[in-house]
C-alpha cells in the first residue's frame, strides 16, 4: 500500500532525478554517493568503522574494544600491542579524521566516511540519488577533461599520498569491493524543465574541472567536486521550480554585507523561501499530471506501486486521501486525526484552485501533507540542509532561527569562481555576476542586463534599497580579493578570477 | 593666478574632484607640478619613438604627467591621448596599429580597466600579448626580465612612490612655498600661514618626511591626488580663510591635523603612526615633566603647547598628547618615537624594509603555529591538510610532509628591469614565500592582512576565530608544495596528527607495503 512518505517518489525519480526527501543528508552523503557512482562500486568498510566507531548509544561495543580488535586483527594492530592508551589515543585521532562529517555510525552500511579515496566508499544511500544524477551531469568519467573523470582520477591512489588515506591504509582492503549498479534516474537531466540549467552546469562542471586538472591537492578535487555538486543540486531544483524558464527562477541573493538584520540577509531569506515555494508548487503540478493520467506515483518501487484510481469528483478524492498510509517505519492506516488534516488541506486546495482543478487540488493537498506527515523531511528541508552543511547558506548549524540566506563560505565562494572563470584567466566583475545568474541563479544585486538583479528582485516583490545592493557588492569583491581572487582596478572595475595571482 | 585664488585652489585640493588634470588650467597644473622619475622616463621612451601606455588608479596623475610631458616635449610627431576613455576601442586599437606600423612615438593616459576591456577587443594581436604580459607581471621577483618584442610599453602609475621622500619633499615644497597671508588674514596671520611656516623649517619638513616614508611602507599606495590632499589638510585643516578668519572652528595645528580629523585611506595609515599610541618612555618623560629648554626643539621661535601645572590629571594628559604629536616632528630626539613602534604592523614594515631581517624560519614558524600553536620550529614547513566536506571547521589536521625551510625562500618584489628608471623610490606591499627553483605565482603572497594574521595566531588567537580567507591562501599554497613534495622514503610514513581545538598532537607511523601501524 500506498505510504505519504512514497507519494512523491515518482516524480522524483522521474522529472527531478534525485529525492529531496530527508533534512539529514550531508554533503558528505552526496559525496559519497557521487564517487560510488563514478567508481560503480563500494566497499565494505567494516575495517575501518569497527576501529573508529566503538560505541552505540554511548556504551561500548565489546567487539571493537582493544582486546577483541587487538585478537582480531592482530597483523594490523601489534605494534599497539600493550599499549591500550596509545590504541585509544590514535583511534580518537582517528574518528576526528576519517569521521569528520559525523556520518559514521556502528553499521557500516549505513556509514559515509570522510572519503580521501576510492576504498573509503560505502553502500550507504543516504544521498537519495543525487549521486548519481550529478554523476551523470559530472560528464563522462572516461573523458579526460570532465570533472567526473578528475574526480575519478582524484579518487584512485596506488599509494597513499596524503595523510587521510595513509591514516585508514592498514584498514582498507581491496578485497571487500562490490560492483554497484545505478537505479536508472538520469532520464531526468533530458526533462525540457531541465534542459537549460543542466547546459549551463554541465559547462560550469567543466570549467570547474579546468582547475582541478591543474591543482596538485586529490583531496581538494573531492571536497570542490562534491560542493559543487550541494550547489547544482540547488540550482537544478531552483531552475526546475521555474518550469525550466532560467528568467523565471526566483533569484538567490547573496548577503554578504551585514548582519542577520540587516535588510539583505531579510531579502535573502525570503528570496529563498519563494524558491522554495515555488519548487513545492512544481512538485504539485507534477504529481497532478500523474493522477490525471492514471500513472503509478511510485513507479520504481519493489513491488511495483499500481497506479491510483483516477478521481472523477471531490468525494474520491477524499477517498484516496483517506486509503493513503502514514509514513514511518511502521506505516498505518491515518488516523482520525491524520485523516482530518488531509481532508482540510484538500479542502483549503480546491478553495485556492477551484472545483475544476481537482487533480491540482489533489496533488497540493498530498504535497502538503507529505510536507507535514514525513518526519524525515521534504524538499524544503533537503535543500536547506544540504545548503547550510554545504556551506551555500547561512548559518551553517541548523539553530533557532528558521530561515538562511545565502551566504557562501569562503571554500563555496571558491567553488563559484572556479567554476565560471576558466583556469589561468580573469574576467570583469560583470561577467562573473552574469555567469553566477546563468549558471547557478545567485545574484549580488547591482548586475545590469536583461533582466537586471534590481527587475529579478522587484518582479518577485523583493525590494531593497539599491545602495545596500551595492554595499553588497562592494562586501563580495572585497571578500575575493582577501582570497585571492579578484583585483580591483581602477574607476570602480574588478576583474575576478585566479589570473590575478602574484 | 591672484594670493587668493591660490589659497582657495590649494584648500579646495583636500576632498576635491577638481584636481583631475583635464578640469585644471595651465597655471594651476603648473602649481601642482612636481618633477618625478617616471615623467624624465616618459619622455625619453616617446623621444625615441615608443608607444607609451600611462595607466593607473584615478587620482595618480596619468593626463598630469602627459601634459607635463607634452609641455617638455615639444616635438613634432609624438601624439597624445589625455583620456582613453573618450575614444572607441576600435579607433584605440586602430591608433596603436598606426603608431607601432609607422614607428612613431606616441603616449595614451588609460585607465587600468579600460586598458583590460582593450586588451580583450585586441584579441590574439602581437601588440596586446606583450601589452597583457606588461600588465599582469609587473614586478620583478629574481631578477626576471620580459621580453619587449615591440615598442610599446606600459607604465603603471601604480609602482610610483609618491611617499617617497623626493616626490613628497616636493609636493610639500611647492605647495607651502605658495602660502602667503591672504586679504583675510587677521594681523598675526591664520593657522595656515603658521603651519606653512613652521613646515618651511628644512628639520622639520624632513621630520614630515620620514614618518610619510613609514607609512609607505605598511603598504599602501597613495595616489598624487591623495598626498595632495593631505598637504592641503595638513595646512588648512579642510577649512576656508572665511571659515579660519572667524575662529569657529578653532584653529589647529599641522601636528595635530595630520593625525585628526582627515578623511580617507592616507589619512588612516598616517593615524596608524599617531605618537600618542607609541609609548617612548624618556622623551615622555622628559614632556611630562617640563619644564623644557628652547634649545631642546627645532625651530626654538616657535610656540609649543603648554601643559597646564596644578589641573585635573586628564586635562593635563590631553595637553601632552598634543605636545607628543609636536614633539614628533619639532623636538629633537621626536625621530626616535618612529623607531619605538612595536606588534604586528611595525614588525611587517621591517620584513618589507628588509627580506632577511625576520627570514624564512621566522615565516615558516608562524605558519606551523597557523595549525599548531605549540609549534616552535621553524626550521621544517609542517604541510598540515584538513579534510572534510561539511562547511564547518574542522578540528583535525594531519600531516604527511614536512619540507626544509632551507627549500623555501622569501621574495621580495622590485620593478622589472625596462622600469627600473621610472619608478626608483618603488616600495613592495607585499613578499613572497616560494618554494626555491619554483615559479613565484606558485608562492604565498604575504601582504599586510595575512601577516597581521599570522603575528596574532603567534601571540595565541585561538583557531575558532581565525577568519577563513587566509587559511584558503594557505591551504593553496601548501597544494602547490604538496604536488612537488616527496613523501618520507620507503614505505613507512610518519603521520602527525592534531588536534587544533585543544593544541595536542601526536605521531603514528604506518607501513603502506605491509599495510600495518608500526610502533613509534
Amino acid at each position: 500500500m500506498l505510504t505519504i512518505g512514497r507519494v512523491l517518489n515518482g516524480v522524483f525519480d522521474d522529472e527531478v532525478g534525485w529525492r529531496p526527501a530527508t533534512g539529514a543528508v550531508k554533503p558528505v552523503h552526496v559525496a559519497n554517493g557521487l564517487f560510488r557512482a563514478l567508481c560503480s562500486e563500494y566497499w565494505d568498510i567494516e575495517g575501518v568503522v569497527e576501529f573508529v566507531a566503538w560505541q552505540k548509544y554511548g556504551k561500548p561495543i565489546p567487539e571493537r574494544s582493544f582486546e577483541a580488535l587487538g585478537e582480531r586483527r592482530q597483523d594490523v594492530f601489534r605494534a599497539f600491542s600493550g599499549n591500550r592508551a596509545r590504541f585509544e589515543r590514535v583511534r580518537r585521532y582517528a574518528r576526528g579524521i576519517v569521521a569528520a562529517d559525523r556520518a559514521v555510525f556502528p553499521d557500516a552500511a549505513k556509514s559515509a566516511l570522510t572519503i580521501a579515496c576510492r576504498e573509503m566508499i560505502s553502500r550507504d544511500d543516504m544521498d537519495k540519488g543525487v549521486g548519481t544524477f550529478a554523476a551523470a551531469l559530472l560528464g563522462d568519467p572516461g573523458t579526460g577533461g570532465s570533472l567526473a573523470a578528475a574526480i575519478l582520477r582524484a579518487l584512485t591512489v596506488e599509494t597513499p599520498q596524503d595523510p587521510v588515506t595513509a591514516l585508514v591504509w592498514p584498514l582498507i582492503s581491496s578485497h571487500t569491493r562490490r560492483e554497484w549498479k545505478p537505479a536508472v534516474r538520469t532520464l531526468a537531466l533530458e526533462r525540457r524543465h531541465a534542459t537549460d540549467t543542466v547546459a549551463a552546469l554541465r559547462t560550469a562542471a567543466d570549467c570547474l574541472a579546468n582547475h582541478e586538472l591543474r591543482q596538485g591537492n586529490r583531496l581538494r578535487t573531492l571536497q570542490r567536486g562534491t560542493l559543487f555538486t550541494c550547489l547544482a543540486i540547488h540550482s537544478h531544483a531552483q531552475g526546475i521550480a521555474a518550469g525550466g524558464e532560467i528568467r523565471n527562477r526566483v533569484p538567490g541573493l547573496l548577503a554578504i554585507v551585514g548582519g542577520k538584520n540587516d535588510s539583505v540577509a531579510a531579502v535573502s531569506e525570503r528570496a529563498l523561501d519563494l524558491m522554495y515555494s515555488q519548487f513545492e508548487s512544481w512538485l504539485a503540478t507534477q504529481l497532478s499530471k500523474r493522477l490525471e493520467t492514471g500513472q503509478s506515483l511510485d513507479p520504481h518501487h519493489r513491488p511495483a506501486e499500481p497506479p491510483l484510481e483516477v478521481p472523477t469528483n471531490l468525494s474520491q478524492a477524499r477517498r484516496i486521501l483517506d486509503r493513503i498510509l502514514t509514513a514511518g517505519r511502521e506505516p498505518r492506516q491515518p488516523d482520525d486525526t491524520v485523516k482530518a488534516a488531509r481532508q482540510a488541506n484538500l479542502d483549503y486546495h480546491i478553495q485556492q484552485l477551484g472545483r475544476d482543478n481537482l487533480f491540482n487540488a489533489l496533488a497540493s493537498a498530498l504535497v502538503s501533507s507529505y510536507v507535514t506527515e514525513y518526519e524525515s523531511g521534504g524538499p524544503r528541508p533537503f535543500l536547506q540542509g544540504l545548503g547550510r552543511k554545504s556551506g551555500l547558506l547561512y548559518p551553517p548549524y541548523q539553530g533557532r532561527s528558521r530561515e538562511k540566506r545565502i551566504r557562501p563560505t569562503v571554500a563555496m565562494l571558491d567553488v563559484l569562481v572556479r567554476a565560471t572563470v576558466q583556469q589561468g584567466q580573469i574576467v570583469p566583475f560583470d561577467e562573473f555576476l552574469q555567469s553566477l545568474w546563468r549558471t547557478f541563479g545567485l545574484i549580488v544585486g547591482v548586475r545590469r542586463g536583461e533582466p537586471s538583479d534590481e527587475e529579478l528582485l522587484a518582479r518577485h516583490g523583493l525590494r531593497i534599497d539599491p545602495d545596500q545592493l551595492h554595499d553588497n557588492a562592494e562586501a563580495l569583491i572585497d571578500q575575493l580579493a582577501y582570497m585571492g581572487l579578484a583585483k580591483r582596478l581602477a574607476d570602480g572595475i574588478t576583474y575576478v578570477g585566479d589570473g590575478n595571482a602574484a | 593666478m591672484e594670493r587668493n585664488e591660490v589659497i582657495g585652489f590649494l584648500q579646495a585640493l583636500y576632498r576635491s574632484t577638481k584636481t583631475c588634470a583635464d578640469h585644471l588650467r595651465s597655471e594651476e597644473l603648473r602649481l601642482l607640478h612636481v618633477d618625478t622619475a617616471v615623467e624624465r622616463f616618459v619622455a625619453s621612451k616617446l623621444a625615441d619613438d615608443w608607444v607609451v601606455l600611462v595607466t593607473g588608479n584615478p587620482g595618480d596623475g596619468k593626463s598630469h604627467l602627459l601634459l607635463a610631458v607634452r609641455e617638455r616635449l615639444a616635438r613634432a610627431g609624438i601624439e597624445f591621448i589625455l583620456d582613453a576613455n573618450e575614444r572607441s576601442d576600435a579607433d584605440l586599437m586602430t591608433f596603436i596599429d598606426r603608431r607601432l606600423q609607422t614607428g612613431k612615438g606616441a603616449a595614451i593616459a588609460i585607465n587600468e580597466g579600460t586598458l583590460f576591456d582593450l586588451l580583450r577587443s585586441a584579441g590574439s594581436a602581437a601588440w596586446a600579448r606583450t601589452v597583457h604580459e606588461q600588465l599582469t607581471r609587473p614586478l620583478s621577483y629574481r631578477g626576471e626580465e620580459l621580453d619587449l618584442p615591440l615598442k610599446i610599453l606600459v607604465v603603471d602609475l601604480n609602482l610610483r612612490n609618491n611617499l617617497s621622500p623626493t616626490t613628497l619633499s616636493s609636493v610639500v615644497e611647492r605647495f607651502i612655498g605658495s602660502i602667503q597671508p591672504c586679504s583675510l588674514c587677521p594681523a598675526a596671520g591664520c593657522s595656515a600661514v603658521r603651519n606653512a611656516r613652521r613646515l618651511r623649517d628644512p628639520d622639520i619638513r624632513q621630520r614630515l618626511v620620514q614618518m610619510m616614508s613609514r607609512v609607505a611602507v605598511t603598504g599602501i599606495h597613495a595616489t598624487m591626488r591623495d598626498v595632495q590632499a593631505f598637504a592641503s589638510f595638513l595646512v588648512f585643516g579642510g577649512q576656508s580663510c572665511e571659515v579660519a578668519a572667524s575662529g569657529r572652528n578653532g584653529n589647529k595645528d599641522y601636528f595635530t591635523l595630520a593625525f585628526d580629523g582627515g578623511v580617507g585611506p592616507l589619512f588612516d595609515a598616517v593615524r596608524r603612526l599617531d605618537p600618542r599610541n607609541i609609548p617612548h618612555p624618556t622623551l615622555d618623560d622628559r614632556l611630562w615633566r617640563g619644564p623644557m629648554k628652547a634649545s631642546e626643539w627645532i625651530g626654538e621661535e616657535f610656540a609649543r603647547p603648554a601643559l597646564p601645572m596644578g589641573q585635573a590629571v586628564m586635562d593635563r594628559l590631553v595637553a601632552f598628547e598634543r605636545l607628543k604629536r609636536c614633539a614628533l616632528f619639532e623636538h629633537r630626539s621626536g625621530e626616535a618615537i618612529l623607531r619605538e613602534r612595536h606588534g604586528p604592523e611595525a614588525a611587517f614594515e621591517r620584513v618589507l624594509r628588509e627580506s632577511s631581517e625576520l627570514g624564512t624560519e621566522h615565516i615558516v614558524r608562524r605558519l606551523n603555529r597557523f595549525f599548531d600553536r605549540h609549534e616552535d620550529r621553524g626550521d621544517s614547513l609542517f604541510l598540515w591538510t584538513t579534510h572534510r566536506y561539511d562547511a564547518r571547521a574542522t578540528r583535525y589536521a594531519a600531516t604527511l610532509w614536512t619540507l626544509p625551510a632551507s627549500r623555501l625562500e622569501i621574495l621580495r618584489p622590485t620593478v622589472v628591469t625596462h622600469l627600473k628608471d621610472a619608478f626608483p623610490d618603488y616600495y613592495p606591499d607585499h613578499i613572497l614565500l616560494v618554494a626555491r627553483g619554483r615559479a613565484p605565482y606558485e608562492g604565498l603572497r604575504i601582504d599586510r592582512a595575512l601577516f597581521t594574521m599570522l603575528e596574532s595566531v603567534e601571540q595565541g588567537l585561538p583557531p575558532t576565530y581565525q577568519t577563513a580567507e587566509p587559511a584558503r591562501r594557505i591551504g593553496a599554497f601548501y597544494d602547490t608544495l604538496a604536488r612537488a613534495a616527496d613523501p618520507s622514503e620507503g614505505h613507512v610514513h610518519a603521520i602527525h596528527l592534531i588536534d587544533m581545538e585543544t593544541g595536542n598532537k601526536m605521531q603514528l607511523r604506518v607501513n603502506t607495503r605491509r599495510r600495518v601501524y608500526e610502533a613509534g
